[in-house]
């Protein structure tokens, strides 16, 4: 962190004056690339430095030099031991991580590759970005999920469902943090849901929102529906073929199905949520509520000026960790609307949208499927990054 | 630690601030008190009632499920939905567990899907957490070449979405003739970056003059570690435990791709439908069914799915309930789910 | 030194200790384990597995492991994410569509080789020895299965044989059992809607269709298993066209007629004279076993192989009929039913060409007369060979009887008036295939969203065949 600052400081040199903020905004953003690039170098640059330094001899034989050639040969070795602590971890993830994502880089450039073809050698038309094109167009004439419909559905669940469980999560914190009977057995069965299996629990949240029947003889409506007849509103099929939604395009918003699944990722997602807040809450310093106690503060004070901006650090721990989990959401979906997630697709997720391709034998396009995940993730990440910093910095 | 004191600053500076704003008040004390204490009150019914319909949501969904699982399917299906079941059909529970096998199709009973998920589950927690403590150890006391340059590019992985992984390693471990096996559930899983760096630094924080003194008392590395570092951190390592495990219990994706029903886990297992099948030996006589031909034999029973749901789903709350204080903490802690 | 060790010991403890696992826990021996992929279910399972018994009996040594992943669509998943990481079965169920996309993979076999195959073959595994006498099946045999069944697997039926280093004689897949599409009536409540016949017309369904409705206004008169299957019937009866042969113009669906005839379908589901399996979330056979008067079906046309669940029990004796047409001429009717597809060294055993000749002796079981005999009578589905219709117990079966001469009841009477639906010599005429190719699974499955979508009215037919058109890849 501190090196960065370092390395980015010939920012502020640049005179300010002579160009709009427009201007500014593109020196100083190219200053940063610079930058990192100018890290990145140094860092590598001094690991190469460290490497091949000839070390004096004391480094190695800090006991003398009249050792043999064998002992002084154990004691390097013995030296270096950690590497065999690593070395499982380390054989392990050269094989199921590192590798993998190699593959991933490789594949998604090899266009239409199928992995499955010609004995398992794989084939493939030439190189190039054919994959990534067919795949952002939904052209892969395999009546496949479309990628563009599971990054809006992924987007939408996520950017709506983790602000409305930290806000709701926030809220009932508030009101554990300030009763002082029955707070442990709240506690515990709020937390109960984290416990649960989502595909397990995904099933159950189904039977809540389904109508059994036939349309000229319906069994049931489902709890939701009859409890939203009370006031008069008329049965929704929440999560069959008939499920309301809109059309923009080609695609589909099947807004009954996203207001399921949001309840149920709000549910799933409260435990873990209220639980950081809460102990967050817990830990701050009891002198502040104190005080404020003494000067008479009403308790929408306590909360806005004291307690939320401690708890800060943990709301954005919760909104970042939130956003990632819902980019990856699959289980829960498949649990709600079965593997086949809704209708033709229409609730598909990014990470079942790679599932969907590995079971069509379209290995090129699950490749470039993943990296393009991948990359929004970390556009999503560096988005995160920009703002909590932002944040931090003017606070 | 610089971040936290610098917000501490701050709220004490927003605190400060507020302070004198709130400096001209109190007059007719008592009068003030009152109204200040039915306030309270009434504020204490609020924030309860307010808890209490969270907590009542929350439970909800776990109630309807085992209320449902010993219904029976006609109740169910009734247009207004009994809250409490009129008769208790335990025998849905008798019907799903057999939900039978032929003796030679791979398709599993429950009881070896059972043994499958603790196998794994037991196996790869163990493993697991022996990898994740040598390597933890290593990274926060041992000095090696090369050192923080494996630090930062495991920690780098952690960056990336799991499901890059899953298409490369689902040809690498078909190729290397791993399907259809426990191990094939176990291996890829062993590693996880983000409990070893959580125990790294959990380790880091132990004194370095407790490994001095270690030394000069002649202990080796593996000595120290076994015998001071881990009962130092066992909270945390009976946390990971306990997480490692639920998450296995939970797995779903890895397994439906890389073997066959009688090698799949428990959450795929209940993904299946479960039907009115006919039972060819019950205790309730030969070729018994719970409704006759009412439900046919090819429809999916949800009373049945919910029986299925809640042998899943139980076994998490019983372990729940005796370990609460360490799947709480571990949660707090590393804030992850599995 | 001490130290050195422990690390060394823990370390390769902890790494080895999978690995001794992975070969202690009780793994399938490749080399001799046949692996089948199947969509039986569970009863058709255990009937299976007398001929895994049988085949076992008959070639100690050897073991059979037979995995379900769920319907059709399923085992085409399961085996085309096999393929990719090459632990294909040895023999899977199939249909022509799905053959079109294993044949790629080159892991396909060649069955022309073993067919007819008069030589022996000597195996060991463990301390058995055993000669097979004859590798393929007799002249008799072969002269015995029904030919056009029989054809449907040569390799000239496919495209992009010729890229796998296949000749156009080349016989990729063996009809295993073969089924039809049967109309299903409730004659009990066709009588009391004033009619003696099931109707052999879709004017004439639709019209009792109306009757029903008015007698009893929650039922839902016809129930259809398969949504893509009805619209390749029509396509067949209406001459519509669905797909081709030719490599640049597969998909011929998108065509007016087919929108007409879809409109005037979502013209029934307005009046609740219709619902399909996807629309209903399971087989309609579950509502048909109910009666229309508590809110079930009159009607159900599904599969000859699911005879046994559309048992009305004791509310009805259900029939069987031949699924309405067009006109007199116009009375095609789906063929399917699994046939069975050979795949060459899976999970890289080194015995390949062995195992094929053993799974083709597997195969060899599963053909016979006795298992296709007993088979066809747990199921519904035709057997494929002649010489199974000239056993005597089999004959009495299929006039619903048994082997004491006593009348069939229950589920056994159907499935005996299915077998012989989907058997006779008039009827064999009227079977027709849609042509595979690969992407014509992808057309089946398009067809399936496209009946739904404009059923329930989300699309109207002319968008609804656009965009499968457009998934199909549009060539």
């Amino acid at each position: 962190m501190e090196e960065k600052k370092a390395n980015t400081d010939p920012i502020s040199e640049t005179p300010p004056k002579e160009h709009n903020r427009f201007v500014r905004y593109f020196i100083n953003l190219g200053a940063r690339i610079k930058g990192w690039f100018v890290d990145k170098y140094t860092a590598v640059k001094d690991f190469f430095v460290e490497l091949f330094r000839k070390r004096p001899k004391e480094e190695f034989e800090p006991e003398g030099p009249q050792l043999s050639r064998g002992e002084r040969f154990r004691r390097g070795l013995k030296s270096q031991s950690g590497w065999l602590f690593v070395a499982p971890a380390l054989i392990l993830m050269a094989v199921f991580t590192f590798y993998p994502i190699i593959a991933a880089f490789i594949g998604s450039f090899q266009q239409d590759y199928i992995a499955a073809a010609n004995q398992g050698h794989g084939s493939f038309n030439g190189w190039g970005f054919g994959n990534f094109v067919r795949v952002l167009k939904g052209d892969t004439g395999t009546g496949g999920a479309d990628f563009v419909q599971c990054l809006v559905n992924t987007l939408v669940l996520t950017f709506v469902s983790v602000p409305l469980s930290t806000l709701l999560a926030l809220l009932i914190s508030v009101a554990l943090n300030s009763i002082k009977k029955v707070q442990k057995a709240y506690q515990t069965i709020l937390f109960l849901p984290y416990l649960t299996n989502a595909l397990a629990m995904g099933a159950v949240f189904a039977t809540f929102f389904k109508i059994i029947g036939t349309a000229s003889n319906t069994e049931t409506v489902g709890i939701v529906n009859i409890v939203l007849g009370w006031f008069g509103i008329d049965p929704i099929d929440w999560v069959g073929l008939n499920s309301p939604h809109w059309e923009i395009g080609s695609m589909r918003i099947p807004w009954a199905k996203y207001i399921v699944a949001i309840i149920y990722e709000i549910w799933s997602g409260l435990p873990f949520k209220i639980l950081i807040l809460f102990s967050a809450m817990q830990s701050i310093n009891k002198q502040y509520y104190d005080a404020a106690k003494v000067d008479g503060a009403s308790r929408w004070t306590v909360l806005w000026k004291i307690t939320a901006p401690m708890i800060m650090p943990q709301i954005s721990y919760l909104l970042v960790t939130g956003i990632m989990g819902g980019m990856k959401q699959y289980s829960a979906i498949v649990g709600l609307f079965g593997v086949t997630m809704g209708q033709d697709y229409d609730m598909g997720t990014m990470v079942g949208y790679l599932y969907n391709y590995i079971e069509l034998g379209q290995t090129g396009y699950a490749f470039a499927g993943s990296l393009m995940l991948f990359v929004i993730i970390m556009i999503i990440t560096w988005i995160n990054n920009k703002v909590t910093k932002k944040r931090t910095t003017y606070r | 630690m610089p971040k936290l004191f610098k917000k501490k600053n701050a709220s004490e500076a927003v605190v400060g601030k507020w302070d004198l704003s709130a400096g001209d008040e109190g007059f007719d004390a008592e009068k003030a008190q009152k109204r200040e204490k039915i306030r309270h009150v009434i504020k204490d019914i609020l924030v309860y009632i307010f808890l209490t319909v969270c907590a009542v949501l929350a439970f909800l969904p776990f109630y309807w499920m085992i209320m449902s699982s010993v219904k029976t399917e006609m109740e169910f299906r009734e247009s207004v939905p009994t809250f409490f079941p009129h008769t208790f059909q335990w025998k849905n529970y008798w019907m799903v567990f057999h939900q039978a096998t032929s003796a030679t199709s791979s398709s599993a009973s429950f009881g070896q899907i059972l043994i499958n998920t603790l196998v794994v589950g037991i196996l790869s927690t163990l493993l697991g957490l022996v990898v994740i403590v040598i390597t933890a150890y290593a990274l926060a006391r041992m000095e090696f070449k090369g050192k923080n340059i494996l630090f930062a590019l495991m920690l780098a992985t952690m960056m990336i979405p799991g499901e890059l992984f899953t298409i490369s390693n689902y040809i690498t471990v078909a190729k290397a003739q791993m399907n259809n096996s426990y191990t094939v559930l176990i291996l890829p899983f062993l590693v996880s970056v983000y409990y070893i760096y959580l125990l790294r630094n959990n380790f880091m924080q132990i004194p370095n003059s407790l490994y001095q003194a270690a030394k000069v008392d002649g202990l080796s590395d593996m000595g120290y570690l076994i015998k001071v570092m881990i009962p130092l951190t066992a909270p945390t390592l009976i946390s990971i435990t306990l997480l490692r495990f639920i998450g296995t219990w939970n797995s779903y994706i890895w397994p439906r791709l890389v073997n066959t029903q009688s090698w799949q886990m428990i959450t795929n297992w209940v993904t299946g439908g479960f039907v009115d099948r006919i039972q060819p030996t019950s205790p309730w006589g030969d070729n018994w069914t719970l409704y006759g031909s009412q439900y046919g034999s090819s429809q999916p029973l949800d009373t049945l799915k919910m029986a299925a749901v809640c042998m899943v789903s139980l076994p998490l709350l019983v372990l729940f309930i005796f370990c609460r204080k360490y799947i709480m903490r571990g949660v707090s802690k590393s804030g992850t789910k599995g | 030194m001490k130290k050195f060790l422990t690390v060394a010991l823990v370390s390769c403890f902890a790494l080895t200790g999978c690995l001794m696992f992975g070969a202690c826990e009780q793994k399938s021996d490749y080399d001799h384990t046949i692996v089948f992929y199947s969509s039986q279910g569970q009863d058709l399972a255990l009937v299976t597995d007398t001929a895994i018994e049988n085949f076992k009996e008959k070639y100690p040594g050897w073991e059979v492991e037979h995995s379900q992943p769920g319907g059709y669509d399923e085992v085409l998943r399961k085996v085309r994410s096999d393929l990719t990481a090459g632990i294909q079965p040895d023999v899977a169920y199939c249909y022509a569509d799905h053959v079109a996309q294993y044949i790629a993979s080159g892991t396909v076999v060649d069955m022309s080789k073993y067919l007819k195959s008069a030589e022996s073959h000597t195996y060991t595994v463990g301390d058995v020895t055993k000669t097979i006498d004859r590798i393929g099946f007799t002249d008799a045999d072969v002269e015995s299965f029904i030919d056009g069944y029989f054809e449907e697997g040569y390799a000239k039926n496919f495209t992009g044989y010729e890229a796998a280093g296949m000749t156009a004689e080349a016989l990729i897949t063996l009809p295993f059992v073969k089924s039809t599409e049967a109309l299903y009536y409730n004659p009990t409540a066709l009588k009391q809607i004033d009619y003696d016949a099931p109707p052999t017309t879709w004017t004439e369904l639709w019209e009792m269709c109306k009757k029903a409705k008015a007698e009893w206004p929650i039922c839902t008169p016809l129930g259809y298993d398969s949504e893509a299957n009805w619209f390749i019937t029509m396509s067949e009866q209406l001459e519509f066209g669905y797909t081709s042969v030719d490599p640049n113009n597969h998909f011929l669906f998108n065509n007016d007629r087919a929108k007409e005839w879809l409109t005037e379908i979502a013209g029934y589901y307005g009046k609740g004279y219709i619902t399909t399996q996807q629309i209903y979330g399971s087989y309609t056979s579950s509502l048909f076993t109910k009666g229309p008067a508590e809110g079930g079906l009159v009607f159900c046309i599904g599969s000859t192989g699911g005879a046994k669940n559309q048992s009305g029990g004791d509310l009805f004796t259900t029939e069987v009929a031949p699924i309405p047409g067009v006109d007199e001429d116009h009375m095609q009717c789906i063929s399917q039913g699994p046939s069975l597809v050979m795949f060459t060294g899976g999970h890289g055993v080194s015995n390949a060409s062995e195992k094929e000749i053993m799974t083709f002796q597997f195969i060899k079981e599963l053909l016979s007369v006795s298992f296709q005999a007993k088979f066809s009578r747990a199921s519904g589905y035709a057997p494929m060979r002649t010489d199974v219709y000239d056993n005597e117990d089999f004959k009495l079966f299929v006039e619903g009887k048994d082997e004491d001469g006593k009348n069939l009841t229950g589920t056994d009477l159907i499935i005996s008036k299915c077998v012989k639906a989907g058997s006779g010599e008039d009827f064999n005429k009227r079977l027709f295939t849609s042509p595979a190719f690969v992407g014509s699974s992808t057309a089946r499955e398009q067809m399936t969203s496209v009946v739904q979508y404009v059923l329930l009215g989300q699309k109207d037919a002319d968008r609804a065949l656009r965009d499968a058109y457009k998934a199909c890849g549009g060539k």
